[in-house]
């Protein structure tokens, strides 16, 4: 198997409306930086892997609408819908593969433009559940409920952990500034869905994220300043309302997948980069991932994670990016000291339905 | 650039669909017009859902005959969300002695409910073969 490796990262700022551009103008300032990044052009990349959503984007075939500036006309496009640390192992496995050298994978979402409520419940089945009416947030608000009543999360820490998520933000140059806010600001924020707060829920936000990957000899050929991905796994759970809201096994299955291929033990990694719509989930998947609550801001999400403000798609692929710059010493105001393992995180689906986890080193 | 050079256009795509329900899921909805919850048990591992549905979610097995159960659900969680009608208590329900837990609407104060309250189906005057026949759940008042 072909080592492979991050050459090069870029991010639009994310904000919660970014009206001064579209679709694929948002992403192209993700490419720019990631070209610049990795010291390439576009017409160097000989793959690519987009992530896109329709729904969000508000038409079918939502890739091609980036085509022109992903430069994927008469190369290998292909296209994931679902968060782009998805769309980061599928082109991971075509270099690792050996059949193709360096690729770009994209992603991009703008929550700004559609209606939330009405595209998340497309997403139930159409037979039972998209009657009632559901979102993301009912789901969230049972499962968060089950998880506060049985200790699997704790209301108040779940509150502070989105404080210090937007203060991590204001050292983050890639999100718009938020409002501070203390664990009681988030506890009396209006309500979402009971017990959860609209606090609790990550910001909207538009965005986009790209990186550059390489097989080791065009890393070698380029002088690239490479971040190897050592490990990385993705598991899909059974639909939400068939799994229980303490059940982390599909979590734990890419961990322990990703982990084995990197031939870790469970906690080495420096830095810990963790994705989760609302603040009860960061909670759960922090404890499975290794990540010590008490160290939020520093070694787990420096960045501020998805509650500095990443959009759906996006989010995942920004906690690789986060985890590359910590890596190679360039994460700035957020920079954690001696990060040479990490270990990114991302999740999609109704419920946290899938999971991938991506290991990244200094060394092949 | 200022706020008012930003053009934005407002459109909407209307999409209308027809649902084809499948064999099973047909015979849950239909189901529900005669006031009946059906429910599927795999005949491969034993798992038991309700609502009734083709495939076994353990281990893929078709799971094509249905069996009537008793209208009687176990609260497993519940949120009450804002709405434009005030509030609703969105519930995950137990029914009968499935395997699995269903979505559905609770109509009780959220303060009153507990975690294991059995619960019955309010039926709608004419119920049709939608989930919403059933209006909402209710907690079984002890007598
Ligand atoms: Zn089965």
């Amino acid at each position: 198997m072909a080592q492979v490796a991050v050459i090069g990262v870029g991010q639009s700022v994310h904000a919660p409306e970014r009206n001064d551009v579209a679709h694929a103008e948002l992403l192209q300032e993700a490419i720019d930086e990631a070209l610049d990044d990795a010291g390439i052009e576009l017409a160097d990349i000989d793959n690519a892997v987009t992530a896109s959503l329709d729904f969000y984007d508000g038409r079918t075939i939502a890739n091609m609408a980036v085509a022109e500036v992903v430069g994927s006309y008469l190369k290998a496009e292909s296209r994931v819908c679902s968060d782009a640390i998805h769309a980061l192992t599928y082109g991971w496995s075509r270099i690792a593969d050996g059949q193709f050298r360096l690729g770009l994978i994209t992603a991009h979402c703008k929550e700004s433009e559609g209606n939330l409520h009405d595209i998340e419940n497309a997403a139930f089945d159409p037979f039972i559940e998209r009657r009632l009416d559901a979102d993301d947030d009912v789901v969230a608000g049972l499962y968060a409920r089950t998880a506060f009543a049985h200790g699997a999360a704790d209301r108040e820490n779940a509150a502070a952990l989105v404080a210090a998520a937007r203060a991590s933000a204001s050292r983050n140059p890639k999100v718009a500034p938020l409002e501070m806010v203390d664990t009681a600001a988030v506890l009396e924020s209006p309500v979402l869905a009971t017990p959860l707060r609209t606090l609790d829920r990550a910001p909207r936000s538009d965005g986009s994220c790209v990186l550059v990957i390489a097989s080791a000899d065009t890393v070698a050929a380029l002088d690239a300043d490479p971040v190897w991905i050592t490990g990385a796994a993705i598991s899909t759970g059974r639909y939400w309302s068939d799994r229980h809201p303490l059940d982390m096994a599909t979590l734990e299955s890419a961990r322990d997948e990703a982990l084995a291929m990197a031939g870790w033990s469970s906690n080495v990694a420096d830095v810990i980069e963790v994705s989760a719509k609302y603040s009860f989930q960061l909670q759960q998947f922090a404890a499975v991932l290794g990540a010590d609550e008490s160290d939020a801001g520093g070694a787990f999400n420096p960045s501020g994670g998805r509650h500095a403000g990443n959009p759906t798609v996006v989010a995942g692929l920004s906690r690789v990016a986060e985890c590359v710059e910590q890596i190679r010493g360039r994460a700035g105001d957020r920079q954690v000291s001696r990060a040479e393992k990490a270990i990114a995180h991302g999740v999609t689906g109704l419920g946290a339905q899938a999971h991938a986890v991506v290991t990244m080193e200094t060394a092949a | 650039m200022t706020l008012s050079e930003e053009l934005i256009l407002h459109q909407k795509i209307n999409l209308p669909y027809r649902y084809t329900a499948g064999t099973v899921t047909e015979t849950f909805l239909e189901g529900l017009t005669e006031r009946t919850i059906r429910g599927t048990r795999c005949a491969a591992c034993g798992h038991f859902s309700v609502p009734a549905r083709p495939f076994c979610p353990v281990c893929s097995e078709h799971t094509s005959s249905t069996e009537d159960v008793e209208p009687l659900g176990h609260l497993e969680s519940w949120t009450e969300t804002p709405h434009e009608s005030g509030s609703r208590v969105f519930a995950l329900i137990r029914i009968a002695d499935a395997d699995n837990v269903a979505l559905h609407l609770v109509d009780a104060d959220p303060n009153t409910l507990e975690e294991g309250m059995a619960l019955e189906p309010q039926w709608t005057p004419d119920p049709e073969a939608e989930i919403t026949a059933i209006r909402a759940w209710r907690p079984i008042r002890e007598t």
